[in-house]
């Protein structure tokens, strides 16, 4: 191996990542390449000042966050009990609005041919047809009855 | 972790202390991920916890550190390529520069005495850690800051050991490549 080969083993020798037949073999190069031994240098305080970048702690309204949409966060059966009421009280709403309107669509059950009138029978002249009608219907039921 | 008269912890009970332990583990590694962009990394931090708190009844990973590792990387990667498909312009872009975690610890008051000299070369590796590309960054992060081993990165991002020594390698060598350059910029 050249210095160009063991330089690139630099790295895993610091991290301890190499064999251990590795290790000797590179421990052995550095006894005698300054070369290398400076590269490895540079590396180990390469190393060291990313060891010591100091971070910031996780911040509190952040941790108040995650708690709030994981340990706070009701389960479905909770919120099932919570909002199971209103919802079905609106069911039951819309169930008898639905029926009502249904019977009230329907309308009121009258003759396919009657003709509709908005003055009484009575007050209607004898030609409208409902007069006819209703003359007619009434000797009907008067036959029948008889 | 218990005793066997001690009753077994519940699954929020566990959480909690999951959080309290590894908060500020994933709070650090999710701010290296994301370059030093706080609201980014709060989402990451966020959206991991929750994921965490989504699987922990039922995966319980050997290592959690290293399954945390993988969960904030995976989401990283997916936030990327999502990025990548329907790219957006951030409307408070300069509210996020100005309230980086960087700038604010270069303001901050540190409670143990500090060089200026030290102070600066702690922003020069930040800054440095940040030009380069996450993949990178991701396995010099996690082996010099979270004192991971190779093995270890390599399950955290998926990819052989012989790739996490090759980029822990290429790391160093580019952050040393960039730490000279801002050194001799400033004489």
């Amino acid at each position: 191996m050249n210095c160009q080969d063991y330089q690139e083993l630099l790295s895993a020798y610091l991290d301890r990542e190499l064999s251990q037949e590795d290790q000797k073999d590179v421990a052995h190069h550095l006894e005698s390449c300054a070369v290398c031994l400076g590269e490895m240098k540079a590396l180990l305080a390469i190393k060291e000042q990313v060891r010591g970048v100091h971070l910031p702690s996780m911040p509190a309204d952040l941790v108040a966050q995650i708690e709030s949409q994981t340990l706070f966060r009701a389960p479905w059966w909770e919120k099932a009990r919570i909002w199971g009421v209103p919802a079905l009280a609106l069911a039951a709403a819309l169930g008898v609005w639905a029926l009502l309107y249904m019977r009230t669509a329907a309308g009121p059950r009258v003759p396919p041919n009657m003709p509709v009138a908005r003055l009484p029978v009575e007050q209607m002249p004898a030609e409208h047809p409902l007069v006819a009608w209703h003359t007619n219907s009434d000797s009907d039921t008067t036959k029948d009855l008889q | 972790m218990n005793t066997p008269e001690s009753k077994p912890l519940t699954k929020a009970e566990e959480f909690s202390e999951l959080l309290r332990c590894y908060g500020d583990m994933a709070y650090r590694m999710a701010c290296q991920i994301t370059g030093g962009r706080e609201t980014e990394a709060r989402d990451l931090v966020q959206d991991g916890f929750i994921k965490i708190w989504r699987y922990w009844g039922f995966q319980r990973p050997a290592s959690f550190k290293g399954w945390m590792y993988r969960i904030l990387h995976n989401l990283y990667m997916d936030a990327l390529r999502q990025k990548a498909r329907r790219p957006t312009v951030s409307l408070d872009a300069h509210v996020e520069e100005g309230t980086s975690w960087e700038e604010r610890l270069s303001d901050r008051t540190p409670g143990l005495p500090v060089g200026m000299e030290r102070q600066e070369l702690q922003q020069d590796v930040t800054r440095a850690l940040h030009q380069l590309d996450t993949e990178f960054r991701m396995p010099v992060v996690l082996c010099d800051m979270e004192g991971l081993s190779y093995d270890e990165i390599a399950q955290v991002m998926s990819c052989p050991v012989g790739t996490v020594r090759s980029r822990i390698h290429r790391g160093r060598v580019q952050l040393r490549a960039l730490l000279g350059q801002y050194q001799t910029g400033r004489m």
